[in-house]
């Protein structure tokens, strides 16, 4: 397994956030989390991004403790939430060419804008994007290090249908590449891009493949 | 040298944005110009230092107290705690930036302040270097504190609480040593008091920098 959460409880004060959760997630699969606002999706992304800690249970990547390994395990992950990571009064080039340097790739960020389709706008600062292009940014700034496994919360908020559809089909490119894809989401149209789902509301309430938790509708 | 590259983005952001610097300059040379013009020479000679430390104690914290405040604003901080650093790499890239600022300011304000205040100055080196140093372990308790404040509700308010009773000691010092300077006297016992408290506050900075970071 390429993720492995067991008994995992997180608790923010009295607040509980997540309780007792249990899953596992393949090596290469489009792995859903569905769930009601406050259902705690964000704090398990946030969780296995090694942002935050658990207050108990453990969770594991490719064997690694996310709280004793956190290091290693940044090398391995990538992380697009609704906040894109960016700084608005930099060019898309001097964001990617900035978080190149944190990671220590050596690739150029050219390939990158290329992949995300923004090699023309390469020298535009951030602050003139629109919300599409900043996600497409943010996504090329989650795979500047080649990561095993990219965490996508809630990324397509504030996203029209047509940069939603470019958003699909970049998280296609990236799970035929054999990425492994996390994808805590609202909507039901990107749950049927999922190999399987899990629907959570502080703790799982069902896990299988997509039809199995949402029906066929 | 993943702390240079934070501290080449701030240095980048900052000068796009010129949120701080403007208002530090600014705010430097009114003070000059309000106490030259209101003050006696006579006055100005035995005031001279502490009035030098207090334009730094203002500036400074504007600016140290915005230093992860704006990624915090900005929505970046995650984006630089997921990255595979080391958390004083981020520490030291604020520190670096910070002291740019304020070297920044010192090296405009501190001859003004000579030309403004018509102070005689037996040894301008040693009194640069004391000020050198002042500030720099100035930037590194600022640095720290502004991480602590991070996700307090009145951020701003709450730097000075925090950190001005910590600076003290470091601030009359810094002051001591700037007179005697002036002075032409011998202030090695002060550069050494100096270097001590810097030594013993950035060994807390890194020691407690990665606790802070974490929510």
């Amino acid at each position: 397994m390429k993720i492995l959460v067991e008994n995992l409880t997180k608790k923010f004060s009295s607040v509980i956030a997540l309780e007792n959760i249990s899953l596992s997630i393949k090596e290469g699969e489009i792995f859903g989390l569905l769930g009601p606002n406050g259902a705690g999706k964000t704090t398990l992304i946030k969780i296995l991004a090694t942002l935050i800690k658990p207050t108990s249970g453990r969770v594991t990547i490719d064997g690694l403790d996310i709280v004793k390994d956190k290091h290693k395990i940044r090398e391995k992950i990538g992380l697009v939430s609704h906040e894109t990571y960016l700084y608005e009064e930099l060019t898309a080039r001097e964001n990617l060419e900035f978080y190149a340097k944190l990671y220590g790739t050596e690739k150029s960020v050219n390939t990158f804008l290329k992949k995300v389709g923004l090699e023309d706008k390469a020298n535009v600062l951030v602050k003139n994007f629109s919300r599409g292009m900043k996600q497409r940014l943010a996504i090329a700034r989650a795979i500047l290090h080649e990561p095993e496994i990219v965490l996508f919360d809630e990324a397509t908020t504030g996203l029209d249908i047509k940069s939603r559809e470019r958003f699909y089909s970049m998280i296609k490119e990236l799970r035929d590449s054999g990425v492994t894809i996390v994808l805590s989401t609202h909507h039901k149209s990107e749950a049927k891009l999922c190999d399987r789902v899990a629907y959570i509301e502080k703790r799982v309430l069902k896990i299988g493949e997509v039809h199995e938790v949402l029906g066929d509708s | 040298m993943k702390c240079l590259a934070i501290a080449k983005k701030d240095l980048l952001l900052e000068l796009r944005s010129k949120n701080m610097i403007n208002f530090m300059i600014l705010f430097s040379l009114v003070t000059l110009v309000l106490f030259s013009y209101t003050m006696s020479f006579a006055d100005l000679q035995s005031i001279a230092p502490s009035l030098l430390w207090f334009i730094f104690i203002f500036v400074g914290m504007l600016g140290l107290s915005r230093a992860f405040i704006r990624e915090k604003e900005l929505g970046t901080l995650d984006g630089l705690k997921i990255a595979p650093i080391q958390a004083n790499s981020i520490l030291i890239g604020k520190i670096i930036f910070n002291l740019i600022l304020i070297y920044a300011i010192q090296i405009i304000i501190f001859p003004l302040s000579i030309i403004f205040f018509d102070i005689s100055v037996k040894n301008p080196f040693i009194a640069f270097l004391v000020l050198t140093l002042g500030n720099f372990g100035f930037v590194v308790i600022g640095s720290m504190f502004s991480i602590f404040i991070i996700n307090a509700k009145v951020k701003e308010l709450l730097i000075p609480v925090l950190f001005l009773p910590i600076a003290t000691p470091l601030l009359i010092v810094s002051t001591i040593a700037l007179k005697k300077s002036f002075e032409g006297l011998v202030i090695s016992n002060e550069i050494i008091l100096i270097a001590t408290y810097i030594i013993i506050m950035s060994t807390i900075a890194m020691l407690t920098f990665d606790y802070a970071l974490e929510e």
